[in-house]
């Protein structure tokens, strides 16, 4: 056993070395490449990198292209130039030319070119709670005294898509699996307190418009969107206090119910609207966020015609008949906050039209200058 | 361009956000049905047992029950509205009172029937009240020394002279008979005065057997001058069974005629009442080897010409009939029959038993001839939960009232159902 690990470890250490090793002679490639180019040797430039063009490191493979862009601009080869501008933003798609440093026929090329991502994906986890509209209350007891609802923790998972319509504006697509909860209590004769948390688990797809901030390291965003909210499975459990006085001392006598399944009890299609917002941070050439979401539920989740329903099943309980329970018809809000990763898939590729009009102003404005 | 694509498109989509919102909307209260459905539970501290109830013209409710707590009990009274929200609520009662029945009476007020237990004795108590469940008199009335168990209360009418009948049994029993147990009436004037004589009396089925039981359970009108009393005896079978059993009372309460109905081994009357298609109907528990039954008995009125000029009415040979519950493995035990104000037939509640012994409330409507047009069961599994009593609603809703057990305590419960016995709107 011992002997095999150590035979892994020296095959480990063997293939970083040689990773080493080629990351070593390929920067000297790159910088005989880089002063043939300085001497004015432009046609053997692209000969010496091509042996090293597959071992290159991602920031090796940047900069190699981006002197093989400018040999070929200067040898006037503007359809290997392009090419090689496509191969540089490969290697590092947020790549952008420094208008200060880089030739400006470099910087004209690169108008031509975006690696902009068209789509993002983003997975997220988080925590949220349940705040509960009530519509109507609904009574048990001849005595109309309202529920009142109480949060309860819950959380949710979730897989994105983004689809970038511009820099700053994107249509955001979910699939969340969401479970969260609230609790009701009610009271009833004399005093008597009845008490039920419902647990939800809820499959949600929001869309959404999103605006997001697209330069720099922390990225403000914030959207607005609807969602379909799918409640697949919903349970609750009942306690029930009967407080009563016997021979001058308090009584409680307490009931509790198991799990009953109210999923019957509930609408399995429901609708929200929301809004949101949170920060993206540049991670690489991804991101992580935060994000901040509330969302307001648009229709009752309870089935009118199920409120009072007798049920035979031992799982559906008897809510009514046993703990003298009726759900009030309510929506249901969702604050959630979550946290995530946005991976860009980023996309070089030449503009239909390139973007040179700032470049020309710029131009035309430093000539005026001189 | 690309930014101008980018914000029409942006456009396209807010236009399409706000439409979708729109379209979609909000549930609000506005575009919720109004909930006429309801179960709803009335009660205090202590447990509650429902016993009958009385709907208002103006469509609220009265429910009777009896209320018990640490060892007392007493009438407890709901009245509510048409949606079943409690408007008042009043407890009466020595501590010592057990609810028996709720009728209405002609100048608008109620009186209230319990048993009242005093010095060991049982006896009859007549409690009238206001719409409001404010008492205005009571009475306490019995045979000397001898227990009375009033059952129900019956509004009289005799050409305008008003009065209540109570009918019961007691263990009061005339020198002339060998009962353990009589029939029994006592008729009360309007303002709870007890009408002497023949008003107050027992009945009993045999002169010969000893330790017969005899039970009177209610009296109905057939006119102003003649009375039915229905209830149940073991008289005729030499003490070996109960029979449905029946008679009739003329105009100053001395009993005439009298039957015997048998349609199981052992038959037990719970309730009866006039119907709108001149007859009377009464239900039965009736045990056979264990099993036990509902029938349902309907006593036709018809008219006989005496003197070739007087009108006299009758009631003629019953038609019985069992009804039973959705599964012939359930029992029922019969509670209460309420004749229909609109149209023909009868609202019956009865304890349907499932095979753990534990009751629920069975509730049907039944025609004329003892057909079940719809039913419905209502209670947990495995609770005991018991049928109280059945009135139609002015719109032709439904309610029945029964007791719920809800784990740790028992409540009057009120279940309004639709026209046709659904627990839907």
């Amino acid at each position: 056993m011992r002997i095999l690990l150590a035979l892994v470890c020296i095959g480990c250490m063997g293939v970083s070395i040689r990773s080493a090793a080629q990351a070593t002679d390929c920067e000297l490639v790159l910088n005989q490449a880089t002063d043939e180019y300085n001497a004015g040797h432009f046609y053997s430039i692209s000969s010496i990198l091509t042996p090293c063009m597959n071992k290159f490191t991602r920031e090796q493979r940047q900069r190699a292209n981006l002197l093989l862009t400018q040999t070929y601009l200067l040898l006037d080869n503007p359809e290997e130039a392009e090419k090689s501008y496509l191969k540089l933003l490969q290697a590092n798609p947020e790549f952008t030319v420094d208008e200060s440093r880089d030739p400006i026929d470099v910087v004209y090329l690169s108008k031509k070119f975006t690696a902009a991502p068209i789509f993002s994906i983003s997975g997220k986890i988080g925590m949220n709670t349940s705040p509960v509209q009530v519509i109507r209350y609904e009574y048990s007891t001849g005595v109309q005294s309202k529920s009142k609802y109480s949060l309860e923790p819950g959380w949710q998972v979730g897989l994105g898509g983004e689809w970038h319509i511009r820099d700053e504006i994107s249509l955001n697509a979910e699939v969340n699996y969401v479970a969260s909860g609230f609790k009701v209590s009610k009271t009833g004769f004399d005093g008597d307190l009845l008490e039920s948390t419902d647990r939800q688990n809820w499959l949600r797809v929001p869309i959404s418009l999103k605006y997001s901030v697209a330069e720099g390291k922390y990225r403000p965003y914030g959207y607005v969107g609807l969602s379909l909210d799918l409640l697949f499975k919903d349970k609750a459990e009942i306690i029930t206090i009967n407080k009563s006085e016997q021979d001058g001392t308090s009584i409680e006598t307490v009931a509790e119910s198991p799990s009953m399944d109210f999923t019957y009890r509930r609408n399995t299609v429901n609708r929200s609207f929301f809004v949101g917002g949170g920060i993206k941070i540049k991670y690489k050439l991804d991101y992580v966020f935060f994000d901040l979401r509330y969302s307001l539920g648009l229709t009752n989740v309870v089935n009118t015609n199920t409120q009072a329903e007798f049920s035979d099943s031992q799982d559906k309980g008897d809510p009514i008949y046993r703990y003298w329970y009726t759900d009030d018809n309510f929506r249901i809000d969702n604050l959630a906050i979550s946290v995530g990763y946005i991976r860009p898939l980023y996309k070089p590729r030449k503009l239909k039209k390139a973007r040179t009009k700032s470049l020309f102003k710029k131009i035309e404005k430093s000539d005026d200058v001189e | 361009m690309m930014w101008s694509r980018g914000k029409i498109c942006f456009c396209n989509l807010l236009a399409i956000l706000i439409v979708g919102y729109v379209f979609f909307g909000c549930d609000t209260e506005g575009n919720l049905e109004p909930q006429v459905a309801f179960i709803k539970y009335y009660g205090g501290e202590g447990n509650q047992e429902a016993v009958d109830l009385h709907v208002n013209n103006d469509g609220t409710i009265i429910l009777l029950g009896t209320t018990t707590n640490n060892g007392t009990s007493n009438v407890f009274l709901v009245k509510t509205d048409y949606n079943g929200n409690t408007l008042t609520t009043a407890t009466f009662g020595n501590g010592a009172d057990v609810a028996r029945d709720l009728e209405p009476t002609d100048d608008g007020n109620f009186v209230v029937l319990s048993r009242f237990r005093s010095q060991g004795i049982d006896s009859v108590k007549l409690l009238k009240i206001t719409p409001d469940l404010i008492k205005l008199d009571s009475v306490v009335d019995g045979f000397a020394g001898k227990d009375s168990y009033p059952n129900t209360v019956t509004a009289i009418d005799q050409a305008g002279v008003r009065g209540y009948v109570v009918t019961g049994s007691t263990t009061f029993v005339e020198a002339t008979q060998n009962a353990v147990r009589s029939a029994m009436h006592l008729r009360f004037s309007e303002t709870l005065e007890e009408y002497a004589g023949s008003w107050k009396r027992t009945h009993s089925t045999s002169l010969l057997n000893p330790g017969v039981t005899d039970i009177g359970v209610r009296t109905v009108s057939l006119d102003a001058t003649r009375f039915y009393v229905f209830g149940y005896s073991n008289g005729e079978t030499q003490l070996q069974s109960y029979q449905q059993w029946y008679y009739s009372l003329n105009n100053v309460g001395i009993p005439g005629y009298s039957d015997f109905i048998s349609s199981a081994s052992q038959d037990f009357v719970s309730d009866a009442s006039s119907s709108s298609t001149l007859a009377f109907g009464s239900i039965s528990t009736s045990e056979t080897s264990g099993s036990k039954t509902l029938t349902f008995s309907r006593y036709p009125i018809y008219t006989r010409v005496e003197n070739a000029r007087e009108e006299i009415k009758e009631l003629g040979s019953p038609i019985t009939i069992k009804l039973s519950a959705g599964s012939s493995l359930r029992n029922l035990e019969a509670v209460k029959i309420v004749s229909k104000n609109s149209g023909d037939g009868y609202f019956v509640v009865a304890n349907e038993i499932e095979l753990d012994d534990s009751r629920n409330i069975w509730a049907a409507r039944i025609d004329e001839a003892g057909n079940v047009i719809w039913s419905a069961t209502f209670g947990a599994m495995a609770n005991d939960d018991r049928a109280g009593s059945v009135d139609e609603l002015p719109n032709g809703r439904v309610v029945v009232l029964g007791t719920m057990n809800l784990e740790n305590q028992d409540k009057l419960a009120l279940i309004n159902l639709s026209s046709s016995g659904k627990l839907k709107n």
